[in-house]
């Protein structure tokens, strides 16, 4: 009973707490950008939206069917996609991603609500380095939209967003390299605002699903390739979100992706020789870059610079008694 | 004693005296002034070359030695690094890799990410359940 009262006591302060946070941050920010931090949990729709990507020298577009109340998002995909049959479902507390081929179901922090958030605090902390412009956007599913353009204090173009003046939903999202090409996009091809969506949605049931989370891949992959198993502590704030290897000669690199309160982490290891130099050389903008040695076995961190960086840098060499 | 009276004999003889008296004969070879001179300056010709070859032999050429090699060893000692810009390195694939994850997933959100799009792309459709409903 205790404990209940407690997890009430403690989930209705940091709803306190987030809310304050959001008004502090959205301070002298454009009116339609606070339009869309303030709806962003209480949006009701279904809609299509394409999501396409540049990655490793390979562009790829998917379609994705959402489906979407407050904060609870569910996401279908096309029969004729790739992914066909995969359901992701995605509440404040999870992202349950259910694999029916593998009949499996992963389990990963929540995503939705970060990029939004990630932006204004962005904004907020880099006020000085950010030029924000609201002008007239095109008309994206049938609606007239506002952009809102970011760019660096030279002008070029970051994040371009396509808000729906109305409601306040981000219609078309699109984000720039360092060279100004777009790296990335989604874009709603049809839009439909709703009174009320069957809670049913937001549930899956079958029987003999096997669960996965990021730690339990992390386990296997480093018992794999004979590296250590670490973690960033959770009291930190940050949960992982995907552990893989990727082998650039031959010689495997773990990383293990966070994302939490000041961004995204990213923890590496491997046992090809680092030259810390080099590293902060590649990081550009505000990313700080940490490495250390331990039983054999290099580690880098990256992400972006804050306080948090260098406490959870310094607390993991510590519980691997780095050198 | 009589040993040195047989060699004053024999030196003493016909035949001995004969010779004496014929390389008495022959003409003083002593070579003339002029001979002298010529030599002379041809040696100085000579040498005056040689000593030049000499100061280019053990003065310049391992002052040039020496130079290059102290040039080779700053170098080597003082080689700037090169930036790597080529991309290939494991530093640049780990911030590449960071990069992309931050990139990404402002645009995903709650969607499949990259990474996801590679591993859990089905090979073959997923047979639609609801086909089967067909069959009744």
């Amino acid at each position: 009973m205790f404990s209940k009262f407690s997890a009430c006591v403690i989930l209705v302060a940091s709803a306190a707490v987030g809310h304050a946070q959001k008004g502090a941050l959205a301070e002298g920010l454009p009116e339609i950008l606070k339009l869309a931090v303030s709806r962003a949990d209480s949006l009701r729709y279904t809609g299509t939206r394409i999501v396409s990507v540049r990655a490793r020298g390979a562009q790829r577009d998917t379609v994705e069917y959402i489906t979407r109340d407050g904060n609870r998002i569910r996401i279908d995909f096309p029969n004729d996609s790739a992914f066909a049959g995969q359901v992701i479902i995605e509440d404040p507390q999870e992202r349950r991603h259910y694999l029916p081929t593998q009949n499996e179901v992963r389990v990963l922090p929540p995503r939705r609500g970060e990029s939004l958030m990630r932006l204004v605090a962005s904004l907020a902390r880099f006020r000085q380095e950010r030029k924000v412009s609201v002008e007239n956007g095109s008309v994206i599913a049938g609606r007239m939209t506002r952009l809102l353009l970011v760019a660096d204090r030279r002008g070029n173009p970051l994040q371009k967003l396509f808000i729906d003046p109305t409601t306040g939903a981000v219609l078309k999202s699109e984000v720039f390299d360092f060279v100004g090409t777009s790296v990335g996009s989604y874009e709603f091809k049809n839009i439909e605002f709703k009174d009320r969506i069957d809670a049913n949605l937001f549930r899956v049931s079958r029987k003999g699903l096997r669960t996965v989370s990021p730690q339990s891949e992390a386990k296997q992959l480093a018992a794999k390739f004979n590296l250590r198993e670490i973690q960033i502590p959770p009291d930190s704030g940050y949960r992982l979100e995907s552990a893989r290897v990727i082998r650039p000669e031959g010689e495997p690199i773990l990383a293990l992706m966070y994302s939490g309160p000041s961004g995204r982490l990213t923890v590496f290891q491997t046992k090809t020789d680092l030259k810390p130099e080099r590293l902060s050389k590649f990081a550009r903008g505000d990313i700080a870059t940490r490495t250390w040695r331990s039983g054999g076995i290099n580690f880098a961190l990256v992400g972006p610079k804050s306080e948090n960086f260098d406490r959870i840098a310094d607390r993991l060499k510590r519980d691997l008694g780095a050198q | 004693m009589k040993d040195q009276n047989q060699l004053d004999e024999k030196l003493n003889s016909e035949g001995m005296r004969a010779i004496s008296e014929m390389v008495k004969g022959l003409p003083d070879d002593i070579p003339s002034m002029s001979w002298r001179s010529q030599l002379n300056e041809r040696i100085l010709a000579e040498a005056k070359p040689k000593k030049a070859f000499d100061l280019h032999r053990w003065l310049l050429r391992p002052a040039i030695g020496l130079g290059l090699a102290a040039a080779l060893a700053l170098v080597v000692v003082f080689r700037p690094i090169a930036p790597d810009t080529t991309g290939s390195s494991v530093e640049s694939l780990m911030i590449a890799t960071h990069q992309d994850d931050v990139n990404y997933a402002s645009v995903t959100g709650a969607g499949l990410s990259v990474d996801e799009m590679t591993e859990f792309s089905n090979p073959t459709p997923v047979a639609d359940p609801l086909l089967d409903l067909d069959v009744f």
